[in-house]
C-alpha cells in the first residue's frame, strides 16, 4: 500500500515540476506535511545531500523521500516513478521530430532556441562562479579557487583532457587542501 | 545488445559525474555521447536540452531520453533514461542506508566544494563551446543577449524564456539564407 501511494505520489510531482530539481521541492514539503515519512527539518539535510552528490536533484531527492518512506525498493520505486510521464513525453516528442525533420518550422524554433540554451547556460556558469569563487554575495575573491578554476580553464582549452578525470582530480585534491 | 550495453555505461558515466542540475550534465555528455561516441552533434546536445528544458519531469533525464532515442529508438530512450539516474540511486541509498551525518565531515565538504569549482570551470568552457554552434549571426547574438539579460537581472523563468525564444526564432529566422 505504501508503494503504490509512493508511485502515484512521485508520478504526481514528475509530471507536475517543470524546470529543474529544485522545482520539485514545494512538493516534497507537501508530502512532508501529509505524511509521517520526514519532516520539514530532515528535508532540509536531505536537500543538502541531494545538492551535493552525484546526479540530477530531483532524482537524488525522490530516491531519499522513497527510501524514508518504503526502505530501499521505495526509493527505487519513487525514482521511476518521477521520470515516467517525462520520459513517455520525450519519447512521444522524439517520434515528432523524427516525423519533421528538416521542416521549416521546427528549423525556425530552434533557430530561437539554441541562442537561447547558449543563454542558459551562460548564466549557469555566472551563477556558478558567482558562488564558488567569488564567495558569493560578498563578492571577494577565494584565491585558492581562483586558482583551481584558472588551471582547469586552461587545461580545457589547451588539451583533450576528460572532465572526469578533471573531476576525479578535484575530489582527491578536496580530501588534502583545505579550501578556506 | 551491445550498442544498449554501449548507452547504458556512457550514461552511467554521465550520472555518476554530474555535478548539480541538469546544465552540469552538459560537458559531460557532450565529451561521451558528442565526442567519444560520435552519436549525435553539438547542434542536436543543445536542441534537447532546449526541449528537456521546457518538458514535464527532470531535466537531466529527459535531456537522455532524447539521446537515447536518437541512437537507439524507444529502447535506446529508456534505457539511456534509467541508466542515467542508476548512479544517483545508489549513491542515495547508500548514505541514507549508512551515512547520513555525511556533511558533517570537514574533508567532505571540502570535496564538493573542489569539486564545484572544476564544475564551474566546466559549464563556463562549455558555454563557450556550445554557443560557437547555436549562435550563427546577429540575430542569434541578438537572442542570445537578451535571453542572458532576461534570466540574470529579472529571474524570468526558463519557461516564459522558450516560449519567447520560440517566438524570436519564427520572427528573425533569415529569409532564403540557407544556415
Amino acid at each position: 500500500m505504501i508503494y503504490l501511494i509512493l508511485i502515484l505520489e512521485f508520478l504526481i510531482i514528475g509530471t507536475f515540476s517543470i524546470g529543474g530539481g529544485l522545482a520539485t521541492l514545494p512538493y516534497l514539503y507537501s508530502l512532508a506535511e501529509r505524511y509521517p515519512w520526514f519532516n520539514k527539518v530532515t528535508l532540509i539535510d536531505m536537500i543538502a545531500i541531494s545538492e551535493s552528490t552525484p546526479g540530477p536533484i530531483g532524482i537524488n531527492m525522490a530516491t531519499f523521500a522513497g527510501f524514508k518512506a518504503g526502505g530501499v525498493l521505495g526509493g527505487i520505486l519513487a525514482s521511476l516513478a518521477i521520470i515516467t510521464t517525462g520520459t513517455i513525453f520525450m519519447l512521444i516528442i522524439s517520434g515528432f521530430l523524427d516525423k519533421f525533420k528538416g521542416h521549416v518550422i521546427l528549423e525556425k524554433a530552434f533557430y530561437g532556441i539554441r541562442p537561447m540554451v547558449a543563454a542558459l547556460i551562460a548564466y549557469a556558469g555566472y551563477e556558478m562562479f558567482q558562488i564558488t569563487i567569488l564567495n558569493g554575495e560578498a563578492f571577494s575573491i577565494n584565491y585558492i579557487s581562483l586558482g583551481l578554476f584558472i588551471i582547469v580553464s586552461i587545461l580545457l582549452i589547451k588539451t583533450k583532457i576528460s572532465p572526469i578525470v578533471l573531476i576525479l582530480f578535484a575530489a582527491i585534491l578536496g580530501i588534502f587542501v583545505p579550501i578556506t | 545488445m551491445k550498442l544498449l550495453f554501449e548507452i547504458f555505461t556512457s550514461f552511467f558515466r554521465i550520472g555518476l559525474f554530474t555535478f548539480g542540475g541538469g546544465y552540469a550534465m552538459l560537458p559531460i555528455a557532450k565529451k561521451e555521447v558528442v565526442d567519444r561516441r560520435g552519436w549525435i552533434t553539438n547542434e542536436e546536445l543543445i536542441d534537447y536540452y532546449g526541449i528537456a528544458q521546457v518538458s514535464m519531469g527532470i531535466i537531466a533525464i529527459n535531456t537522455s531520453v532524447l539521446i537515447g532515442y536518437k541512437v537507439n529508438k524507444k529502447i535506446g530512450g529508456v534505457v539511456a533514461g534509467i541508466s542515467s539516474m542508476v548512479p544517483s540511486i545508489i549513491i542515495i541509498l547508500v548514505i541514507a542506508l549508512f551515512l547520513e551525518n555525511i556533511l558533517s565531515f570537514p574533508f567532505v565538504i571540502n570535496m564538493f566544494a573542489m569539486i564545484r569549482i572544476v564544475v564551474t570551470a566546466l559549464i563556463i568552457n562549455t558555454t563557450y563551446t556550445l554557443s560557437k554552434k547555436g549562435i550563427k549571426d546577429l540575430n542569434g547574438l541578438l537572442i542570445f543577449v537578451v535571453a542572458f539579460i532576461l534570466i540574470t537581472f529579472f529571474d524570468l523563468s526558463p519557461i516564459y524564456i522558450v516560449i519567447l525564444s520560440v517566438v524570436a526564432g519564427v520572427l528573425l529566422y533569415p529569409k532564403k539564407v540557407k544556415l
